[in-house]
């Protein structure tokens, strides 16, 4: 595989997992904000749930690209409390990941029309759970492909959603003092998490040893250090950006937090790049 | 064969010299379009060059092998686990194949396989992959890839009659450990082959040094 095809054949997924972990990212921030700014204005709540029903839906388009035929997905309902194979029972990630996908998105329009507190509270937990089966799909796979591991893509994917989540609510809610200071702080959180998740998933994969290929960071054709090292070095440039949003005047700063939410995105969608270019049953396909 | 008995395959990687026969007969009876190919031969290659007290260059442990692989319809398929909606079963022979009214594409089990197995076919926005040659079996002949062998270094039929032909060995680099899939293959393994995971060589595949964008056949 060239890395054009690995860049290009995960594509969907990039977009899909980094969408629906920014997605709850900012349903935590926002029922955060909500609790501790009793910011129940019902005009806000909406739009709130109006974007994370943008965002959620956009994630679930982006998904059906890596489908060949989507409309097959109702099958998925045979497989949505596992199933037995050798005597043993197995837990089907992937429905439980779209089952998760499609309860966000109800609780969004929920949120959306409705405005209501329950739902607001309800999508960060649906959310997290959401991720955790997300990570299982990968993590369940860790045997065949080495250079996963379910705890560290859990880590991985819940820094990412409060990285991006904090980035999110910064850009489009944030307004009294004590929403940019959790907002914030959660990007910060994120940030270290997620610099976290990277630096023990890059030495995870520095011990993994497989036959076929001397250095499994070859599978990114040399590319692993400029995805990882460059995604990471954009989502610190709009941590800078957020911070000093605060010291410059107002006139250089109208933006600045959008700007950096398009820059954060980047940077972990460069990141995420690297998760699916390291899939080592591909190299036997070709 | 009796469609009770569990199909395997045997690969004698001492007869195999990686002619991609087998490749090319399996593409043509399947009518797979570029870049799906059931059964693949990949080269593993190792060792290196020294210099003499002559300061010229000779081989120092230089070996190269052969692997043809197809599906090897494991007992504990990885592809079957990770398929989201079931199309991925087991059906007579212990055949492992699709359902392709049920497959939504997703590639998982492509994700999920070891040996590469499942691939997917652009053209009708499924997963495809070896069946054994399912009608042939029915019919009482051999998988194409079988008959086309000009070295005879491949045979199928029931996995438990090939192994107390062949015997038990299935882990050979750079193929994954037995242990993890439970593969129907049997390999009769080349003087230089090592057990997997213990492999201190490389795989060749050309359409990775050659930077196309997939097999070309």
């Amino acid at each position: 595989m060239t890395l054009s095809n690995i860049i290009i054949g995960e594509l969907p997924l990039v977009f899909f997992t980094v969408v629906a972990q920014a997605a709850v990212g900012l349903s935590l921030v926002y029922a955060l904000c909500t609790k501790l700014s009793s910011n129940a204005k019902i005009d806000s709540r909406k739009n709130f749930g109006a974007l994370f029903l943008a965002l959620a839906c956009f994630g679930i388009i982006a998904s059906v690209f890596h489908l060949g035929d989507p409309l097959h997905a109702p099958y998925m309902i045979l497989r949505m409390a596992g199933f037995s194979q050798n005597g043993t029972w197995i837990v089907s990630w992937l429905p439980l990941e779209i089952l998760g996908i499609g309860i966000m998105a109800l609780l969004g329009i929920l949120v959306m029309l409705r405005g209501s507190l329950i739902a607001i509270y309800a999508l960060p937990f649906v959310g997290f759970l959401t991720l955790f089966a997300m990570s299982g799909i990968y993590g369940s796979m860790a045997q065949i492909v080495p250079t996963w591991s379910f705890g560290l893509t859990f880590l991985l994917f819940c820094a990412s959603a409060l990285l991006l989540g904090g980035f999110t609510y910064r850009a489009f809610f944030a307004e009294v003092t004590k929403e940019i200071a959790l907002s914030s702080l959660v990007s910060i959180g994120g940030f270290v998490l997620f610099a976290l998740a990277l630096l023990l998933y890059t030495l995870h994969n520095a011990e993994v040893r497989i036959d076929a290929i001397a250095n499994v960071f070859d599978l990114m054709h040399g590319y692993y250090g400029c995805f990882v090292g460059g995604g990471l070095i954009l989502t610190g440039l709009a941590l800078m950006l957020n911070i000093y949003k605060d010291l410059l005047p107002e006139s250089f700063t109208c933006n600045m937090s959008k700007l950096s939410l398009v820059i954060v995105f980047i940077g972990v969608l460069a990141t995420r790049v690297a998760f699916y270019g390291l899939i080592t049953t591909h190299f036997f396909i070709g | 064969m009796e469609k009770n008995k569990h199909f395997g395959f045997y690969l004698d990687q001492t007869r195999c010299v990686g002619c991609r026969t087998c490749q090319l007969a399996c593409k043509d009876y399947h009518d797979s379009p570029i870049g799906v190919s059931y059964r693949r031969v990949s080269e593993y290659e190792g060792g290196s060059w020294v210099k003499n007290e002559n300061n010229l260059l000779q081989p120092f442990n230089v070996f190269a092998y052969y692997n043809s692989i197809a599906c090897n319809h494991c007992d504990d398929p990885a592809c079957t686990k990770a398929c989201p909606t079931g199309a991925m079963h087991m059906g007579d022979y212990g055949i492992v194949d699709v359902d392709t009214s049920k497959c939504i594409g997703c590639k998982s089990c492509a994700m999920a396989c070891p040996y590469g197995a499942p691939q997917f076919n652009k053209h009708t926005g499924h997963m495809s992959k070896c069946n054994g040659c399912q009608e042939r079996l029915d019919e009482g002949m051999m998988p194409i890839c079988v008959d086309a062998c000009p070295f005879r270094a491949i045979e199928a039929g029931p996995i438990s009659e090939l192994r107390e032909k062949h015997g038990h060995i299935a882990g050979v680099t750079p193929l994954p450990a037995y242990e993890i899939t439970r593969p129907n293959l049997c390999i009769k393994p080349e003087k230089n082959a090592q057990p997997s995971n213990k492999g201190n060589g490389t795989a060749h595949l050309p359409q990775t040094l050659s930077e196309v964008s997939y097999d070309i056949v």
